[in-house]
């Protein structure tokens, strides 16, 4: 008796086919379920009287969520892969091949797997419902839609829009789904079973069911003949790989597979499909991108410790970039927020960026207007501690100054609840330090933004000494109900990301005093696969800034992180980066315009090309700039700042946009091999500075040749179990 | 007429907090901000600074004497987008200049009558935002237009239109004109200055009194937490944070400069010892008293009693000096024993007005058919943070915001009784007496 799906045959012999896969949130495809659903298939079939099958979810808000991940991600031969593709191309092919009308009532999610099930059906039906959400994610895992989806896609919707759906993985709305043929119908929820059937019945009776999209004039220039698909498959193709630099596999191959099927008919194609997906599952890639998303789906769990409070309310102390920012952010969730400052023009710049946010959502037709004053009346902004006793959690956001900050949390501990979480936002101070001066420390941790806050997905979720379970799962949960990945870590100089990102970036400094232009140095890491090179990065997080948390990692860490003499002297020649104009690139409008090639005779630094460095390939850029942070990890992780290699990964990837890929830097530096960084870092500490000195402990993990992941677990800090210290 | 005799019911009712924008002059600082938002940020702050369980809260009402057209109950409207809940019911009154004052009276009879314990009252005007009308003539056409079937019809009914019918009407003119006796509301402070024999000079040195003691009310700090501050959408990127239209530097030569505006040959009443056209809104906090304590909170003041009171529409300006003594004796109270007045100065002939008949024993005698006067309002009671002349009467929010300044200053000054009272176009008086 299947577990997952139930079905119903009423008089006249139309099915209602319930899915609800057991012990799961959402509706999901595994093996089991893919054989449950053939077996409900045959006994349908089977019947005489059957007239039309309609699909349901009982899930509340999904359809069907696509495949089973770790079903994907236990993948571990290209013959396996292949199999599995084959096995949902034949299921689904059942579901086609059924000889009366079949509808899928879509609801809620209905991507990956679940689309790819729904376009085998005869038509589709779904909600305007803005949980109703259809699309291809697949590519972002690292692989293709392999059950049919590149080909039965661009047959019902056309090329140009099911390259578009699968190579971007943007999911689109019922009602635009409706508009580009995706799917029949779209109506609302309470509709949905009563049109599907309705479908289902007329398709029965031979009436015609109207359909929706069309492919335009274009779309029929292009696509209703060979070289004018030819066209589409080439633009796709440079696209694709402008967009990725080469890096990512999947969504070249899925343009293959969708090429095949066009030219040489349906069987070709999804025999295509099925050996790209051999080829891709098995990937490095692949295992790198689902093994993050696994991860990224592990941080959304509550912490084991601690029962979070729910943060209906929240208070803000400094209306800047950040304070404003995390105000519209909060907002945006539907958290009311109080947001004070010194001054009322103060208070207006916070609310001035945050609704800046907020009408961007507009421009891009996310957001109604009304949705955006809705939001920014959420966010009341005052000059005084009034209203700050409803607070749930309270975050600080001030100026970075150890003596201010101390004041104003003593001042903010006197005016809220007893049960009142407080927070800081710092990035460059310590939360022990922060926290002597509040009564109650254990009420009191870091809840670390990154900028721009909007964008960034990480917060750091800093455990001090004294802050209690409680505390820490209350910060962790409010960052899951902002919509951010959150990541426990303990506390130290620069916490995690900060603290493996000065030695980075310090070491760009460095090669370019050395003598490496501005322009190869970025582009050699923006090959690597980092979403910007570093000293863009440095001008994007402003050199004021930079130098601050430099001196304060400087102060911490002496022997390695002293910053380079020429961060000092940019932050005092009125060089802040982006929002001064200029930095190591020239800016207009907010705008990078061109490297400032003035700026090594204004810091009297030798010209390119003249230091050792230029010599070297780009292979040597990406190493001097990235050991260091595998250097620094190593030690961090003995100091239990994360409590896992995994956890540092994620951080890392949703921090600094650390090549997804990749993995995070410790699955890379376990693929390089540790033996290697550390002679390399060897051989410069006796050429070039002791700052490259390789830790202890990554001499040791090194040894054990099982990297950062595999290290036995007893004696190394954070397996995944969090275990206890190195003791080196 | 009103019944007068002492007032005892069992259930009381306290003011516990309020908060009110600024009063900007219309056209000003506020001038793109409508109505609802105004209104809006008064209540969210209100919430925000009473820290009172929204779930408690049993109705909001909020005076508006010029609805704007798209918020018919702007009180609704406003409750539900500064955070209260649905479950919470809201309604909107109008008593023209005494609107903020009803929204009060309402919220005292639901609290005594045991329907509510907890109330948000008050009061919201942005005169900047009244909307234009075409004259009577021009909705005529068009009607008619509309009506006709025939395309003839039509067209003879096109021919009626008339370029003047087009020039717009500022509803602000026409709420500001009493219908029944014809006269424009300064019109009616003329009739008074003429009756009392005000002079320009008297009336000049009560406008340059009400300047002063507002730009030192500000300056000392005693408006801080009185107002809060409005961003301005859609940009937030302006502020307005204190009243716009007081002039500390305000001069009697500069007042005797100003031209009579309502009769221009022999008046006396001009811009400058008239109250601005203002926008701003005003929100109060009305408990039954021992919810309030339960609590915790220590409210500003207590409603003793309130009147409303008709009288001469021609001179609705005395109006206080008819509903006073009927809203006194309610609370049993004289006026010697009330320590601070707030007297709205909707214009300065109006309160000298009024200052010349409250002692009067004739005023008694013959208009309120009593033996004894109501008693002396003595200048260093009345209105010592200024008034509407230097801050601005936005006509719906003014009785709320009288209310407010009072009780917090009786708060201030550990006062027994106070006596917030003001006139009405109309010819209405309106009267609260408030006991710590």
């Amino acid at each position: 008796m299947p577990r997952a799906f139930d079905y119903l045959v009423d008089a006249a012999g139309l099915a209602q086919v319930m899915f609800d896969t057991p012990e799961k949130r959402v509706n999901l495809w595994s093996a089991e379920t893919l054989d449950e659903l053939e077996q409900v298939l045959a006994e349908l079939t089977a019947r005489g009287d059957l007239a039309g099958v309609v699909f349901r979810s009982a899930k509340p808000d999904t359809f069907i969520a696509g495949a089973d991940i770790e079903m994907l991600a236990s993948v571990d031969s290209r013959e396996s892969a292949i199999a599995l593709a084959r096995r949902g191309q034949e299921v689904f092919q059942r579901v086609a091949d059924v000889s009366v009308p079949t509808v899928a009532a879509i609801h809620g999610a209905c991507v990956g797997g679940g689309l790819e099930f729904a376009l085998a059906c005869s038509f589709r039906v779904a909600t305007d419902d803005r949980s109703t959400r259809l699309g291809f994610p697949e590519v972002q895992l690292g692989i293709l839609p392999a059950w049919g989806g590149t080909q039965r896609a661009p047959r019902l919707i056309g090329l140009q829009q099911a390259l578009q759906l699968i190579l971007t993985s943007r999911l689109v709305s019922g009602s635009r789904a409706k508009r580009i043929g995706l799917v029949d119908r779209v109506v609302p929820e309470s509709k949905l079973v009563d049109a599907a059937e309705e479908v289902a019945r007329a398709a029965f009776g031979g009436r015609r069911v109207p359909g929706g999209g069309g492919r335009g004039l274009a779309g029929y220039v292009l696509e209703r003949n060979p070289v004018g698909r030819k066209v589409v498959f080439n633009q796709s193709r440079r696209r694709v790989r402008e967009r990725t630099g080469g890096h990512y596999p999947a969504p070249l191959a899925a343009i293959d597979a969708v090429e095949a099927g066009q030219v040489s008919g349906l069987a070709a194609g999804l025999e295509a499909e099925a050996a790209a997906a051999g080829e891709l599952a098995t990937s490095s890639t692949a295992r790198n991108l689902m093994w993050l998303y696994q991860r990224r789906e592990g941080s959304r769990k509550p912490l084991e410790e601690g029962s979070p409070r729910t943060v209906k309310r929240l208070g803000i102390l400094g209306a800047g970039v950040m304070g404003g920012g995390i105000a519209e952010v909060a907002a945006y969730n539907g958290i009311e927020v109080r947001l004070k400052d010194i001054d009322a023009d103060q208070v207006a710049a916070g609310l001035a960026h945050a609704s800046k946010i907020a009408r961007g959502l507009e421009r891009k037709g996310k957001f109604t207007r009304r949705e955006v004053r809705q939001l920014m009346n959420r966010i009341s902004g005052t000059t005084s501690y009034r209203g700050f006793q409803r607070s749930d959690v309270v975050v600080e956001a001030i100026v970075e100054d150890l003596e201010i900050k101390r004041r104003v949390l003593a001042e903010l501990e006197s005016v809220v609840g007893s049960e009142t979480v407080l927070a800081t936002n710092t990035s460059s101070l310590l939360v022990d330090d922060l926290a002597t001066a509040i009564d109650q420390p254990d009420r009191f941790g870091g809840l670390h933004f990154f900028n721009p806050v909007e964008k960034m997905p990480l917060v750091e979720i800093v455990r001090g000494k004294h802050t209690s379970p409680t505390a820490v799962a209350t910060l962790h949960k409010l960052a899951l109900d902002l919509g951010k990945t959150p990541v426990v870590v303990g506390d130290g100089p620069g916490f995690w990301v900060n603290r493996l990102l000065m030695p980075y970036l310090n070491e760009a400094a460095h090669l370019y005093a050395e003598g490496v232009s501005i322009e190869v140095l970025d582009r050699a890491l923006e090959k690597f696969g980092l979403p910007m090179g570093p000293l863009a990065l440095l001008d994007e997080i402003g050199l004021d800034v930079a130098a601050k948390v430099g001196k304060v990692m400087a102060a911490a860490f002496p022997d390695r992180m002293r910053p380079h003499s020429l961060l000092q002297r940019l932050e005092h020649s009125g060089r802040m980066g982006k929002k001064s104009g200029r930095g190591f690139y020239l800016y207009e409008h907010g705008r990078r315009k061109s490297a400032d090639d003035d700026l090594r005779a204004e810091l009297g630094i030798g010209p390119e090309g003249m230091g050792e460095a230029a010599v070297f390939d780009a292979d040597y850029l990406v190493t001097r700039c990235v050991y260091p942070m595998v250097n620094e990890a190593s030690r961090a992780l003995t100091e239990q700042i994360v409590a896992s290699p995994g956890d540092g990964d994620l951080a890392l990837v949703m921090g600094i946009g650390w090549p997804p890929f990749r993995g995070g830097l410790l699955r890379w530096a376990d693929d390089v091999g540790l033996t290697p960084i550390v002679d390399r870092l060897d051989e410069w500490s006796a050429a070039i500075d002791s700052r490259f000195a390789p830790a202890a402990e990554l001499r040791e993990r090194a040894r054990w040749e099982g990297g950062f992941y595999g290290a036995p677990r007893v004696t190394v800090s954070g397996t995944e179990e969090s275990q206890p210290g190195l003791g080196l | 007429m009103p019944r007068p005799g002492k007032w005892d019911h069992d259930r009381r009712v306290v003011i516990v907090d309020g908060v009110r924008t600024p009063f900007a002059k219309a056209g000003t600082g506020l001038a793109d901000v409508v109505a609802l938002e105004l209104a809006r940020t008064a209540i969210r702050e209100l919430v925000e600074r009473t820290a009172v369980d929204v779930a408690l809260v049993d109705e909001v009402i909020l005076g508006n004497a010029a609805p704007p057209a798209d918020a018919a109950n702007i009180a609704r409207v406003a409750a539900l987008e500064a955070g209260l809940p649905e479950s919470a019911p809201a309604f909107s009154v109008a008593r023209n200049c005494a609107s903020g004052f009803q929204s009060i009276t309402d919220a005292y009879n639901q609290i005594v009558l045991g329907q509510s314990d907890v109330v948000i009252a008050g009061g919201v005007e942005s005169m900047s935002n009244v909307p234009l009308h075409y004259p009577d003539e021009f909705s005529d056409v068009m009607s008619e237009l509309a009506r006709s079937k025939s395309m003839a019809g039509k067209l003879t009914a096109a021919t009626q239109l008339r370029p003047a019918h087009l020039k717009p009407v500022v509803a602000l003119a026409k709420g500001l004109t009493d219908p029944v006796c014809g006269l424009n509301m300064g019109e009616t402070a003329e009739v008074l200055a003429r009756e009392f024999n005000l002079t320009r000079e008297a009336q000049d040195e009560y406008a340059l009194r009400s300047h002063q003691r507002a730009a030192e009310a500000w300056a000392a700090g005693r408006f801080a937490d009185e107002v809060t501050p409005v961003f301005i959408p859609p940009s937030y990127r302006d502020v307005v944070a204190e009243d716009i239209g007081y002039r500390p530097e305000q001069s009697l030569e500069a007042l005797a400069k100003l031209r009579p505006v309502f009769d221009r040959r022999n008046g006396t009443v001009t811009a400058g010892n008239s109250s601005m056209i203002t926008d701003g809104a005003v929100a109060l906090l009305l408990m039954e008293e021992t919810r309030a304590a339960e609590l915790g909170y220590e409210p500003l003041a207590r409603v003793a009693a309130f009147a409303f009171a008709g009288f001469d529409p021609r001179r609705m300006g005395l109006g206080p000096a008819v509903a006073a003594p009927i809203a006194l004796d309610r609370a049993g109270v004289s006026l010697d024993a009330i320590d601070l007045i707030e007297l709205n100065e909707a214009f300065a002939a109006v309160v000298l007005a009024n200052m010349e008949v409250f002692p009067s024993r004739q005023w008694a005698t013959e208009v309120l058919n009593r033996s004894q006067p109501i008693g002396e309002i003595r200048d260093e009671r009345l209105n010592v943070n200024g008034g509407a002349i230097a801050l601005g009467h936005p006509i719906a929010a003014t009785g709320s915001r009288l209310v407010l300044t009072l009780t917090l200053e009786m708060k201030r000054r550990h006062a027994k009784w106070g006596l917030a009272t003001l006139c009405v176009g109309g010819g209405l008086g309106g009267a609260i007496v408030f006991e710590a």
